[in-house]
């Protein structure tokens, strides 16, 4: 520095210091773009997870018949009934409402838990234990395809019965029979913008939850026959009695 | 003609060379400070104007005013925007554009395309409201333009989206 400032003398001041100051002042815009589109990444997944199960949850469904077991519950098909939009097509409704950002890297799990009739005869398909929760999940990518990843809790649906059920009756969110909530959990794999800050890929994730709007008593599953044993629809029965599958 | 002996003076003239160099260097320190500035409040603007979509979404969503005064016609919608966000952000009423688009599916034939937005953060055309319909999926999407711009800053890097604008899209159901 002596020997710089002997042979500039008073020159080069402000450009020696602005070099000095640079790099932080340069690492200040870079991280703040970093930093803001972290967050708004975060703000518009919240906003995707939220539009989608507010969409699934408005979703009338006629009654569904498998395997003799008639309901009214919620399972929205995946695919569209009619003019009746189904999950994949909601979620590339949800998927345009993330515009401008493109869905890369998106993974979305929607699942729905109803408490049915607390205790059917079981020769009606039904095991007869209280508080049976059926459900199903539908997983998906950022096209909308349905893939077999599970991403709500870290069995299937499972997870979602356990998410929607909570440990005790204070925490469940399904209260009471015909209750039902649906559940949408969506991550994102977020590879940063410069890589400065964030120096590894975060996976971002928000949950939303939602009520079917037609979620009542008189819309649980009514069984109207017994469902052929082993059945892949949505019951299984085995010697010890009837269990919900995790199927759509 | 030169005047040798005076660029030579200049040269190695000593007085005042701080401030001669801050003269070159403080544009482009401000620059960066002012853009810095500037990228806060344009993410202060995205948050209001989200926050005032999703609202207006959802009044159009259950069906909040049927007459065309209410918020199921353009107008009304950005009157509806507005009265939030131009708390926030200047010349709402004027400068914002939307697409608002209903079918009955989102996707394949008779569903909903979204409106892309040009270069300049502009739909063509600029507004758009039809085919809401009770039960059907609804696809709002919203354009503000940045009403200020740093010269030689590139506003698709301060608005963080590509474009000069400032976007919001959601998507829901209009309420059977």
């Amino acid at each position: 520095m002596r020997v710089a400032s002997r042979r500039l003398g008073n020159r080069a001041i402000a450009a020696v210091e602005f070099a000095i100051c640079a790099p932080m002042l340069l690492i200040l815009f870079l991280g703040t773009i970093e930093i803001l589109m972290l967050y708004r990444t975060e703000a518009k997944l919240d906003a995707f997870a939220g539009s989608f199960a507010q969409m699934v949850s408005l979703q009338e469904v006629a009654t569904v018949s498998t395997a003799g077991v008639t309901q009214t519950h919620s399972p929205v098909p995946t695919a569209n009934t009619g003019t009746t939009p189904g999950l994949t097509d909601l979620c590339a409704g949800a998927v345009y409402g993330l515009q401008p950002f493109p869905p890369n890297g998106l993974t979305v799990a929607v699942a729905s838990v109803t408490e049915t009739a607390a205790a059917q005869p079981a020769s009606q398909g039904v095991a007869a234990t209280p508080a049976l929760y059926d459900e199903w999940e539908v997983d998906m990518n950022s096209a909308c395809a349905t893939t077999g990843a599970q991403t709500i809790g870290a069995t299937g649906s499972a997870g979602a019965v356990a998410l929607a059920t909570g440990s005790g009756a204070a925490t469940s969110m399904v209260q009471g029979l015909g209750d039902n909530i649906i559940i949408v959990r969506a991550s994102l794999q977020y590879p940063g913008v410069i890589g400065l800050i964030l120096s590894s890929a975060q996976t971002l994730t928000q949950t939303a939850i939602a009520r079917w709007r037609y979620a009542s008593a008189s819309n649980v599953t009514n069984v109207t026959a017994t469902p052929a044993p082993s059945s892949t629809l949505e019951f299984s029965c085995s010697g010890a009695g009837c269990v919900s599958n995790d199927g759509v | 003609m030169v005047n040798r002996a005076g660029v030579q003076k200049f040269v190695w003239e000593t007085r005042s060379i701080t401030a001669v160099e801050f003269a070159l260097i403080g544009p482009v320190l401000f620059l960066l400070l002012l853009s810095i500035m500037l990228m806060g409040i344009a993410q202060f603007w995205q948050l209001s104007l989200d926050d005032a979509v999703r609202n207006a979404a959802r009044q159009v969503a259950i069906g909040a005013g049927t007459t065309s005064a209410g918020v199921q016609s353009g107008s009304g919608f950005v009157t509806a925007v507005c009265d939030e966000f131009s708390q926030a952000a200047p010349n709402c009423s004027n400068a914002l554009e939307y697409a608002i688009q209903g079918a009955p599916t989102f996707t394949g034939s008779g569903g909903i395309t979204p409106m892309p937005l040009s270069t300049a953060g502009q739909f063509s055309p600029a507004t758009t409201f039809a085919g809401v319909t009770a039960g059907d999926p609804v696809l709002i999407q919203v354009a503000y333009p940045l009403p200020i711009t740093i010269p030689l800053v590139p506003m698709s890097l301060v608005t963080l989206n590509g474009t000069p604008s400032i976007v919001s899209a959601t998507a829901t159901v209009a309420e059977p």
